[in-house]
């Protein structure tokens, strides 16, 4: 019984039928990779299980409990955390601010006593602002707290992001092309990156991107859509030898 | 001093409460909100008809006029926040007529001719206490996980809710507190006036204290203070000149969109503080 | 109410309603090219009156040179006003548009109170006032002439919209300035199009409604323009046939409840719309909702 459950999930939008009877499972502490050329669904799925969209048909279930027609929020709360593909940082804070946020349901203290500045306040910030640097710490983003989150190089905005979606402390990482943009160097980083916390907080990681070697090196198992229906599902090794997914992304061979 | 200097300082705090309250829902939360002339219209009346006509004490009826601002707060918010940007505003802005129009439609409120014989009770320091207590409270909230939650809804909702903020919940909660302190100053208004008329809150107040806000720098707490008093003098200097005095706000409003959007007084962009 | 008076009723509110729908068309397009709520409309219609006003007092202009004249000049001020406090906006935060929005509107209410004195002028008699009977109705031969404008006006802007190369061009705007912009459309200028199309409406609608009841003062703009505002949400913002009929609709209705002696609450009719419509059709009766990309 995987962590993550779609069944034959469906979703229309108008006309357009962007994804047509997607089944996969994110097995619990496991890397699941999807790929697939632009415009495939890829970051639809996520839209999905995070609640921002709702399925035409189907199912999304995860640890037993039924995603299709809750809030983000709620999911959220339920242990599902992600990043955006376009990087949706709060510009305008703080580093440090961004990743409290994200930690502003343990906070530990309530409204009115952050209105009177009762001592619950002054602990529980205390406790928050402490795991949120040493989150920061070992990310390495420590030194850059009090800067503006906007001001960041854009390497440095993704792994925050990341931090962001780590304070919440999630069970399921959904992660959409965090190596965009990267180089070699800062992708080879962010692979060592991703197979630190996957040990370390012992989560289920679910990953889009189209750096083939991030994809191949830190999935274990790779689900590929095209025009929104999966096509093919396996080890790196055997989607990398696939013809269909050549097909795919290459095209046609013309004879 | 004398007491024409009083008056108009004690209008100024007063109108410091409307600043900051308001603030906290444009600029902290990031909620286009036009019409918070008539919360304070709601705070104002409640307040005034209990003392006047049901001679109830100044302190209880203040208190239910800021309770029924709120309260006002809480039912506009529930249902237009799911709104955004224009479309907001524009529900505001018809709430607050639907406000203005209720005012003058309730027999009890004297309805056009106005409300008078409402006792003096607001003093200079109790509008001082009022202003001081509105500002440090709201500084307060803002900078908690509280606040935080306002400003990441401001900065991107989606992303809020994808980190487990409850959005709507937090725009409510800041629009009933926003409505709330604005009834309280409707109160203090009432008791300090003492007469009242559905004018008084109208859309060109509400557009006074959206200058306010813009000028002082959206968000920024001590810039909404300080421009709430900067207007409330230059009002009063301008009294005679009702036209002038429009033109130097629409002149405010469209210069610093154009060339400073964070404010006259910037400083309106949050850095993280312990 | 018998059944001739009801129709009495509708009679008068379509001419309301038309009214409505030329300053509503003025809104939707606007919002349709730039997705914003131009605040300042109402009082474009309101200086299309003065000018009218000017233009048959100081000019001493007959009917059709005044109506063109407030017009082309209402044109021009729409094109100039989205040049110099929208345009530099158009990255900006939505919110700050609106914002300077509502400055021009200020701006324009007491740049004319300023010249012309906060008190109400009388507009002059173009025409003189005829009352004709038809079948039992009564109908005001300015009535007649102002249908017979707006109708005529509303037909030349479907024409545009619909059968002309700037036409398709305004649509592909309004539907995706960017594909519009890649596609080799002058995006800037199809948007000065708009505002100006959408202003010589508004300047139009306001004449005649000076023709018809004769007192214009700089304030006047105010509650029609919120009134057609609410029209354009009502048919769907965006959408030039729901601006019509959102306006026809706002007429009727208005009209409907001071015939049914509840005056008071007149102007009351358009919030009650417009929470009714945001609450539980934001995308109005004709419209399409707009999805955010995530």
């Amino acid at each position: 019984m995987g962590v993550l459950e779609l069944k034959d999930v469906w979703i229309n939008f108008g006309g357009i039928r962007a994804l047509a009877g997607l089944s996969v499972t994110l097995e619990a502490g496991e890397i699941l990779g999807l790929i697939g050329p632009n415009g495939a669904g890829k970051t639809t799925v996520f839209n999905l299980v995070t609640g921002v969209y709702r399925p035409t048909q189907g199912s999304i279930t995860f640890g037993g409990h039924d995603l299709a027609r809750r809030r983000p929020c709620d999911i959220a709360c339920l242990g599902i955390s992600r990043t955006f593909q376009n990087i949706r940082l709060f510009q305008d804070l703080s580093v440090l601010d961004n990743v409290r946020l994200a930690r502003h349901r343990r906070a530990g203290y309530s409204l009115l006593e952050a209105a009177l500045r009762l001592p619950a306040r002054g602990k529980g910030e205390a406790k928050l602002t402490a795991d949120c640097m040493a989150l920061l710490d070992l990310l390495g983003l420590a030194a850059n707290a009090q800067d503006r989150a906007g001001s960041l190089p854009y390497g440095r905005q993704r792994t925050l992001e990341i931090a962001r979606a780590l304070a919440t402390e999630p069970r399921v990482l959904l992660l959409d092309e965090p190596a965009a943009g990267m180089n070699s160097q800062e992708s080879a980083d962010l692979v060592g990156l991703i197979r630190r916390i996957h040990s370390d907080w012992k989560l289920s990681i679910f990953l889009i991107d189209h750096h083939m070697d991030v994809v191949m090196e830190a999935c274990g198992r790779i689900v590929v859509l095209d025009y929104g229906e999966p096509i093919a599902e396996g080890t790196p090794g055997e989607i990398r030898a696939n013809p269909r997914v050549i097909q795919a992304y290459l095209g046609e061979e013309v004879a | 001093m004398n007491a024409y200097h009083v008056q108009v300082l004690t209008f100024a705090l007063i109108n410091v409460i409307m600043a900051t309250s308001l603030s906290l829902i444009n600029g902290i939360t990031g909620q286009f909100s036009i019409g918070h002339a008539g919360f304070m219209g709601i705070g104002a009346y409640t307040a005034g008809v209990l003392t006047v006509v049901y001679k109830l004490g100044f302190w209880p009826a203040l208190a239910a006029g800021s309770l029924a601002a709120a309260l006002a707060g809480l039912l506009v918010g529930l249902p237009t926040l799911r709104l955004r940007g224009d479309y907001l505003a524009i529900a505001t802005l018809g709430f607050g007529q639907i406000i203005n129009v209720a005012i003058i439609n309730i027999p009890i409120t004297g309805g056009p001719r106005g409300l008078t014989g409402v006792p003096a009770h607001t003093t200079l320091p109790l509008a001082l206490a009022g202003a001081a207590m509105t500002y440090v409270i709201l500084h307060n909230i803002i900078h908690s996980a509280h606040g935080r939650a306002m400003l990441a809804v401001r900065e991107d909702e989606t992303a809020a809710e994808a980190m487990g903020v409850d959005t709507t919940r937090v725009k409510v909660t800041a629009f009933t507190i926003g409505a709330g302190l604005a009834g309280l100053a409707g109160g203090l208004f009432a008791h300090r006036l003492m007469f009242l008329h559905p004018s008084s809150f109208d859309f060109i107040k509400s557009i006074d204290f959206l200058v306010m806000v813009v000028i002082g720098g959206s968000g920024n707490l001590a810039g909404a203070a300080g421009a709430a008093v900067f207007l409330t003098v230059l009002n009063e200097l301008l009294r005679k000149a009702v036209e002038l005095r429009m033109l130097l706000y629409a002149g405010l409003l469209i210069l610093t969109m154009l060339l400073r959007p964070k404010g006259l007084f910037a400083g309106g962009v949050r850095r993280g503080r312990a | 109410m018998s059944p001739l008076e009801l129709l009495q009723q509708v009679v008068n509110g379509v001419q309301l309603g038309v009214i409505y729908a030329l300053v509503a068309l003025g809104y939707t397009m606007v919002y349709g090219v730039v997705r914003l709520v131009n605040f300042a409309h109402g009082d474009v219609y309101m200086l299309g009156a003065f000018v009218g006003f000017f233009a048959a007092t100081r000019l001493g202009l007959g009917f059709l040179p005044t109506l063109l004249v407030s017009m082309a000049a209402c044109a021009l001020l729409g094109v100039v006003i989205e040049r110099l406090a929208y345009r530099p906006l158009r990255q900006a935060p939505r919110i700050a548009a609106l914002t300077t929005a509502i400055g021009v509107s200020l701006l324009l209410q007491n740049l004319v109170r300023l010249t012309v004195g906060p008190n109400p002028r009388g507009f002059p008699e173009l025409f003189t006032q005829r009352t004709l009977e038809f079948a039992g109705l009564r109908v005001y031969n300015i009535s007649l002439i102002v249908l017979g404008v707006s109708l005529g006006l509303m037909l030349c802007l479907q024409y545009v919209v619909y059968r002309t190369r700037l036409g398709i061009a305004m649509r592909a705007v309004s539907l995706d300035k960017d594909a519009a912009r890649l596609m080799g459309i002058d995006v800037d200028k199809v948007i000065s199009v708009t505002f100006a199309i959408g202003s010589a409406l508004a300047a139009a609608a306001g004449v005649m409604v000076a023709l018809a009841y004769t007192r214009i003062d700089p304030f006047m703009g105010m509650l029609p323009g919120l009134k057609a505002f609410v029209a354009a949400v009502l048919g769907g913002i965006g959408n030039i046939g729901g601006a019509v009929l959102g306006g026809l609709l706002m007429g009727v209705a208005e009209t409907m409840v001071v015939g049914m002696g509840l005056s008071t609450l007149r102007d009351a009719v358009a919030f009650a719309v417009l929470i009714t419509v945001l609450l539980f059709k934001p995308a109005g009766l004709l419209g399409r909702a707009v999805r955010e990309k995530v």
